[in-house]
């Protein structure tokens, strides 16, 4: 029998999530097993029966890191069942806040990888605090432009159902545009000192790599257009894991296209838009702080194109008749899909694709072959954000599972 | 103390004549802020912004001294600014936020500076308050009310509301003079203020009002060493002329003889709501 090698919880990501490793005598992993093990929140669950309007605001507490890309998905979903569409205006400003979500997002990741590159005890602690101040720096700016956009850093109130509450005044957009410029040089010296870092490591090239698709809608927002909804399966990860043990410890559910596993993402995102060919866990890193470029010019564009005078947000008349609705934000950590039907003001259906459950099979693969030692690199290349867990299995009083289902 | 702490008191108008011909008495907040704005203490205020529903004001966030002196002049009306301190510090974008209220107004906006619970950010940004001196306020319906069925003038011909020696003054579009009794117009304060025990604007960094000082003046409190530098600044820069305060009757005696009414009113309101079992704010 295979070595098996358990890490509970797997630290440095957001969440509580596992592994389990079937290894060989080498210490190649054969099998990998990772799942999410946070608790059950039961969000699609409550939200039924709420007022539509309630959706973004509920949704936005799946996460503290990123409530913006659940507002955004989850007003567009809304939007898309009851057939409402925003100003260009509401949009842009929508777009903004969810780039500066991932403009927060990433370097805080940076952050917690810094250990995996010897940035941590024992290096320069000169170059380790720049650094850290770099990032803190980086996600203050970052934070402001939700503050300002969306009136509030966490829990934006104003990302509504039909557009954004507000517009911005010229004083904010000018003050917004200044802080995204420092926002360009601290994020040029910061992808120069992580590429630094990465190329100073002796991990592998092929660490991580597997031979699935990735998947994304759009470079910095999302595009509902490009979800694959007739080869799109959810599944109960009791029959995707290596052992019906493991299955039933998971927490989250498998979402598969075409019935296989894809990588959603920054590596994802750059491959599909930007044709980027680099592989792996390595891939994925270069692909990350990259980013950070591409979305603060897409941030100046968007205040550039910006209408100060212009509308935001547009009267909603309709209240649903249950048309399904899709609403497709692009997280810091790749596709993140809502699904809703409203019917009559109230949600009758809601459903939560999270970044993390398309990636969750994916890490599982990408783990095989390489070391276990390291398994947790590989996880934390992923920015895994175990927040999202939708299974649930019902027991008799003696214990024994009786019903294994999807919560809706 | 009921007039709070204070490092001056003193009687002071605008020299600016057509200004002082659209604010309410010495012109003293309109100057203060376009000086504030000038000088770089604030980025923009909180004031209350006429609207097309006549002497129905809304707050709203001035960045230019014309949009100020568009606000001038007092409005007997219940107009929320702190409401809008939050998107000053938000949409708007201000770092440096000044703001425009009496009592009630003021004394929130330094609970909020306290205990900033949903008020990120907003304590180190709120950087000049200016107070008014307010013995009670109106609902809307109440001021249209008072206007309408005392003074019998029709609310869209108001061109002034005033307080003074007694009497509710109304002067209208049409050049008429209209005087009731202020006692009459108790029943329609907005309960409230009968809680309030603080005339003066006691949180404030500079309050004013036009007690204490003759028609067209207004008396002048810097509290705090913000409001003490800005008053010196508008001082130095020609925008004010002052005179000290009449200490007698009806001057500073007549401010702390109203102070001390207000403030026994409170006591007395707050022992009645007690003894009734009704909560009290403080």
């Amino acid at each position: 029998m295979a070595n098996v090698v358990e890490m509970a919880p797997v630290t440095r990501v957001e969440g509580h999530s596992k592994l389990v490793l079937e290894t060989n005598d080498d210490g190649i992993v054969e099998k990998g097993n990772y799942f999410s093990i946070t608790p059950v929140r039961n969000f699609e669950k409550f939200l039924i029966g709420k007022p539509m309007e309630f959706a973004p605001l509920a949704t936005s507490r799946i996460c503290g890191i990123c409530p913006i890309t659940h507002s955004c998905a989850s007003v567009e979903a809304v939007e898309d069942s009851i057939g409402v569409e925003p100003p260009k205006d509401g949009m842009l400003l929508r777009e903004l806040a969810g780039i500066a979500n991932r403009m927060h997002s990433h370097p805080l990741h940076s952050i917690l990888i810094f250990p995996d590159f010897g940035c941590g005890v024992g290096f320069d602690k000169n170059v380790y605090t720049e650094a850290m101040k770099r990032c803190q720096g980086m996600r203050k700016i970052a934070q402001n432009i939700i503050d300002v956009v969306g009136g509030e850093g966490l829990h934006a109130p104003d990302i509504v159902i039909g557009g954004m509450r507000h517009n911005i005044s010229d004083l904010a957009k000018n003050k917004l545009m200044s802080n995204l410029r420092t926002y360009e040089a601290l994020a040029q010296e910061h992808t120069d000192f992580m590429l630094g870092l990465f190329k100073d490591s002796d991990y592998p090239a092929d660490m991580g790599t597997h031979d699935y698709n990735v998947f994304a809608t759009h470079l910095t927002h999302g595009d509902r257009t490009a979800f694959p909804m007739d080869t799109f399966s959810q599944e109960l990860p009791n029959n995707y894991y290596s052992s019906l043990e493991v299955g039933l410890e998971a927490n989250n559910e498998i979402c598969l296209i075409a019935g296989e596993p894809v990588e959603v993402g920054p590596r994802a995102r750059a491959v599909k838009f930007k044709g980027f060919t680099q592989r792996g866990a390595m891939g994925i890193q270069v692909a990350r702080v990259r980013e950070n470029q591409t979305s603060v010019h897409r941030a100046e564009n968007i205040l550039d194109e910006l209408n100060t005078s212009g509308p935001t947000n547009v009267r909603v008349s309709g209240l649903g008749d249950g048309k399904l609705g899709i609403g497709i934000n692009e997280a810091a950590r790749g596709a993140n899909v809502h699904m809703a039907r409203v019917n009559e003001g109230r949600i009758r259906y809601y459903n939560c694709l999270v970044p993390t459950m398309w990636n969750y099979p994916t890490i599982s693969t990408a783990l095989e072959g390489d070391p276990y030692k390291y398994a947790e690199v590989i996880v934390r290349a992923y920015d895994p954000c175990n927040s999202c867990a939708t299974h649930m299995i019902v027991l008799d009083p003696e214990k024994q599972v009786i019903e294994n289902k999807l919560i809706y | 103390m009921v007039l709070g702490k204070y490092t001056d008191v003193m009687t002071v108008r605008a020299t600016d004549k057509a200004l002082l011909r659209q604010s309410q008495d010495g012109g003293i907040v309109t100057s203060l802020f376009i000086q504030a704005l000038e000088n770089g203490v604030i980025e923009g205020a909180v004031v209350a912004m006429p609207t097309d529903e006549p002497w129905n004001p809304q707050p709203y966030v001035a960045t230019t001294p014309e949009e100020i002196i568009a606000a001038a002049g007092t409005k007997y009306v219940l107009c929320p600014n702190v409401n809008m301190v939050k998107m000053a510090a938000r949409e708007y974008g201000l770092d440096k936020i000044g703001m425009v209220g009496m009592h009630c107004l003021t004394y929130a906006v330094r609970k909020m500076q306290l205990y900033p619970f949903g008020a990120r950010h907003l304590p180190n940004r709120m950087a000049l308050l200016l107070g008014i001196f307010c013995t009670e306020n109106f609902h809307y319906e109440g001021i249209k009310a008072i206007v309408e069925e005392l003074h019998r003038v029709n609310i869209e011909q108001v061109k002034k509301m005033d307080v003074s020696k007694g009497k509710m003054i109304v002067s209208t579009t049409m050049g008429d003079r209209v005087e009731v009794p202020v006692k009459l117009t108790h029943n329609y304060v907005q309960p409230g203020c009968f809680v309030c025990p603080d005339l003066t604007a006691r949180t404030a960094d500079i309050s004013t009002g036009s007690i204490g000082s003759p028609d067209g003046w207004s008396t002048v409190m810097p509290r705090t060493q913000v409001g003490k530098d800005l008053f010196q600044s508008a001082v130095d820069a020609g925008i004010f002329e002052t005179k000290p305060i009449d200490p007698g009757k009806f001057g500073m005696e007549m401010l702390t003889n109203l102070a001390q009414k207000k403030w026994d009113r409170s006591v007395k309101t707050r022992q009645e709501r007690a003894e009734i079992g009704l909560p009290n704010p403080f």
